[in-house]
């Protein structure tokens, strides 16, 4: 179920009228729970297993963390907890990368090994519910929250349906105190949700799906074309992403908003990042937030000698790569990321008085063209052709003449300022100005045209893969 | 110690300072909700091109500029697109004293419902010279594969009145409940995209900032179908299929043999009471499980066809019914029509013992069309049977009434 059909429409109404029509919060939460199972059930009912096991073995975890202070102990109980979610991951997602990559290894070495295949889907969402459970055990490890008695709480905060497949990746800290408030409708910005839904409508239905044909044609067959082409694809790669993902996120803080929760905020135009960390600060903010404070912290983060921040540094993008997807193409999108940031510690340490001012334009274009020679790798299905696309983007050697389109130009410069005028705030504020009646008929005209500009074959989310 | 993460605050425990909301309110709002969407679809729709990921566009583009040149058009299924030769069949004509100018509207895949929305925009066109609309449909077209699922062809045709008989065909069938709710679903979103007019400016929109139509048909080789319903070489309409049946399976060619063998013996007094007995499957269903016997026809489907008939009457011509010959027979809606005295008459070409040569192998593309060779026979019969029927010739060969 994709937040962009006319199923989810339907499901969402229900889930909202009968959330607000029931009285108590437990009947409340009982019914979001169901609708967050029917909801993930929808893709595959079977896989719901893996999100009821992730829960009771958090709950369990949490309750053992809190009832001992011996260090032994809670080590055991936090070592069961990251076993059993990270062993989650590394069947369902990591299993056939690891068995793959060790048989091309041996190969390599001249030993015959053949090919092992083990047969398994990806359960959608997984890194995402997995991370949540994680970061729950280890903020009640690091006593950082108390674990919570209610299983219920708990099976809601790992199964929430908004952000369920998708992120943001919720932290309990957050999200449990929350549900031991009962939620009132009138507590609801409700304008506001609906805005932010459209908005993330807009940029799946309208901007992703529909660029997404010409990103298809140019990765699909990248040795027809030349490199303005390249030039043309590869940004338009980057705009589809971020419309595809962040639509995601704002629809899913839309959607758990008017049921009275608040989500964190996941992008915050990154495009307009001036450096690489700076991206990373706007760009998935609920993972780079998560890997920042339960992976690179834990490791030492940027103290401690040179050759350990370089090792901290290497080891959580290397990770935070592979997250995205069990390839070597992921390992080398977040590899991409270390020189630069490497880059960037030691101009930063160059201080005021030594290092060159350059204008933040420089900066913008420098790092966008940086993370579009990222993406090549994030999108191409196999190094092979990733190097490929790299050779025609980085070194200007393309294998084709064909163009891909010289009116697409407009469309990444219409898409562009769009953008801007958004960051710049110009159009907030433009629907504070209606009434009640006014907004509901200007938002009505809005979802009437937009509905106009979809594409009716839409395809699923990008971020559903991870 | 994690740092805070930044939320968005869209719900404050401390209220807002808002009048609360009731329920009251919510239904207005969401009444004036679906009356402006409504409102602005409905206002827009006539302004936004039809969709060229409709298979029928061209050929209606076409007809709608040249509206008042045609006596006649074929509309229909691949049968009729692939199977008559407007410039055959006027010559034909021409030569048994009945000067016409006919256009093919054949659509491939085009069933009854489809069918029903398009002689509707047709009339509404009120071309002047119209005398005649055939077409050969012979099922309803009501199941949705998951294949053709919110494509812009499936929401074209899904406006109001035709979902409705959609809907009244899918209750009405003698199917189980599940099937009947997905189905049900299935049109109802269709009829979403209808009113919605789901994506149909981003065809407005893709020429002047998309990519080349190369780059687009690469990417989405099916979105522009040319090959559904062209206008043919010879801008008619007519695109016939240039392949023999060489290329079908030996059960195939056997299927046709032995049907031909068993109808030429069992003759004419046979073929008519195996085809009046809706229970009696013919000896040639034996060959696959998956066929089925013929049905009663519907009240649902009764309405489709009177619908049809109406619209063609609107535009001020007469609609005439052709029966294909189709190996496979799957159903058999007219036949059934005529039976009922639903539809005033049949051309009925599916005879192999008045109209052998169709059922020849070496005619034939596959199973249920003929070639470019059987085109011709097929224009070459269809024409004859028509100028008889002109003719008020009530002799052996004539088309049934």
């Amino acid at each position: 179920m994709i937040f962009t059909e006319f199923r989810f429409f339907f499901f969402f109404l229900i889930a909202f009228c009968v959330h607000w029509a029931l009285r108590s919060n437990t009947s409340r939460k009982v019914w979001l729970l169901g609708c967050s199972y029917i909801f993930y059930g929808a893709w595959d009912w079977r896989f719901l297993g893996l999100i009821l096991f992730s829960t009771v073995v958090d709950y369990v975890v949490g309750l053992r963390l809190g009832a001992t202070d011996d260090v032994a102990a809670r080590k055991r109980w936090l070592r069961v907890s990251l076993v059993g979610n990270l062993g989650l991951l590394g069947v369902f997602k990591y299993f056939n990368f690891f068995v793959d990559s060790g048989v091309d290894f041996a190969n390599l070495l001249g030993l015959q090994v053949p090919p092992i295949v083990f047969e398994i889907g990806l359960p959608v969402g997984i890194s995402f519910y997995t991370f949540q459970t994680l970061s729950y055990s280890l903020d009640v490890y690091f006593r950082r929250m108390q674990p919570t008695r209610n299983v219920l709480d708990l099976a809601l905060f790992v199964a929430f349906f908004p952000q369920l497949v998708a992120g943001p990746i919720v932290r309990a800290i957050d999200f449990l105190p929350q549900l031991k408030v009962v939620r009132r409708l009138s507590d609801v910005d409700v304008r506001g949700c609906l805005i932010l839904f459209l908005v993330g409508f807009i940029k799946k239905a309208v901007v992703s799906d529909n660029i997404a044909q010409y990103v298809d044609a140019y990765f699909g067959y990248f040795t027809n074309y030349d490199v303005a082409s390249a030039y043309l694809a590869v940004p338009l790669y980057a705009a589809q992403l971020y419309c595809d993902f962040s639509a995601y996120s704002d629809m899913a803080i839309a959607c758990a908003g008017l049921l009275g929760y608040n989500l964190m905020l996941n992008f915050d135009f990154p495009y307009f990042a001036p450096s690489i960390k700076a991206f990373w600060a706007r760009w998935h903010i609920s993972l780079s937030s998560w890997v920042r404070d339960y992976l690179f912290n834990p490791l030492g983060g940027s103290r401690g000698s040179e050759l350990m921040v370089w090792r901290n540094i290497s080891v959580t993008w290397l990770l935070l790569g592979l997250w995205h997807g069990a390839d070597w193409t992921y390992v080398l999108f977040g590899g991409w990321m270390i020189p630069a940031l490497l880059l960037q510690r030691y101009w930063g340490a160059l201080g005021p008085h030594r290092k060159p001012e350059l204008p933040p334009l420089v900066g913008n274009v420098l790092t966008m063209w940086w993370i579009c020679v990222a993406i090549i790798f994030f999108r191409s299905e196999n190094l092979d052709k990733a190097w490929g696309i790299v050779k025609v983007f980085v070194f200007f050697q393309a294998p084709g003449d064909q163009l891909l389109g010289d009116r697409l130009v407009w469309l990444l410069v219409g898409l562009t300022a769009v953008h801007w005028v958004s960051y710049k705030g110009y159009l907030a504020g433009l629907w504070d100005k209606l009434g009640s009646l006014g907004f509901t008929a200007g938002y009505a005209t809005c979802c009437a045209l937009v509905l106009t500009l979809i594409n009716p074959n839409a395809a699923p989310f990008i971020y559903f893969q991870f | 110690m994690a740092t805070p993460t930044p939320r968005f605050e869209y719900v404050n425990e401390g209220g807002w300072g808002r009048p609360p909301p009731s329920l009251g309110r919510a239904l207005a709002h969401t009444a004036l909700w679906i009356a402006v969407v409504v409102g602005v679809g409905a206002a827009v729709r006539p302004l936004l091109p039809l969709s060229p990921e409709s298979a029928s566009t061209r050929k209606f583009e076409h007809f709608a500029a040249n509206k008042d040149d045609y006596d006649v058009l074929f509309i229909g299924s691949s049968q009729v697109y692939r199977h008559v030769d407007p410039a055959r069949f006027d010559r034909l004509m021409a030569e048994a004293g009945h000067p016409v100018r006919s256009f093919n509207f054949g659509v491939a895949g085009m069933a009854a419902l489809e069918n029903r929305a398009l002689i509707t925009r047709i009339a509404a066109l009120q071309p002047a010279r119209l005398k005649w609309v055939f077409t050969d449909v012979q099922r309803t077209g009501v199941r949705i594969t998951g294949d053709n699922h919110f494509t812009a062809r499936l929401a074209s045709w899904h406006d109001p009145l035709t979902t409705w008989r959609a809907l009244a065909v899918v209750a009405e069938a003698d199917m189980s409940w599940s099937w009947k709710l997905d189905m049900a679903a299935r049109h109802l979103v269709a009829f979403g995209s209808w009113l919605s007019n789901s994506g149909r400016a981003r065809d407005v929109l893709e020429p002047h900032v998309g990519g080349t139509e190369a780059t687009r048909e690469a990417a989405l080789p099916d979105r522009f179908d040319a090959g559904a319903g062209g206008l043919g070489p010879r801008g008619d309409g007519w695109v016939p299929l240039e392949l023999a049946f060489a290329h079908a399976t030996p059960f195939d060619r056997a299927l046709i043999r032995e049907r031909v063998q068993i109808w030429k013996g069992s003759g004419p007094e046979q073929m008519k009471r195996l085809r009046a007995d809706p229970h009696q499957p013919r000896p040639v269903l034996e060959y696959s499980g998956e066929l089925r016997e013929p049905q009663e026809l519907l009240r649902a489907e009764q309405a489709l066809l009177t619908d049809f008939i109406d619209q063609v009457r609107a535009a001020g011509a007469e609609p005439v019914f052709i029966n294909a010959p189709d190996v496979r027979q799957y159903e058999y809606m007219l036949e059934a029509a005529l039976e009922a005295g639903v539809i005033p008459g049949l051309i009925d070409l599916d005879d192999p013992v008045r109209f052998p040569g169709l059922l020849r192998a070496d005619v034939r593309y596959d199973l249920n069309h003929l070639n470019q060779a059987g085109a011709g026979l097929y224009t070459r019969a269809l024409a004859s049977e028509f100028a008889a029927r002109l003719d008020g010739d009530g002799a052996e060969g004539a088309p049934r009434r």
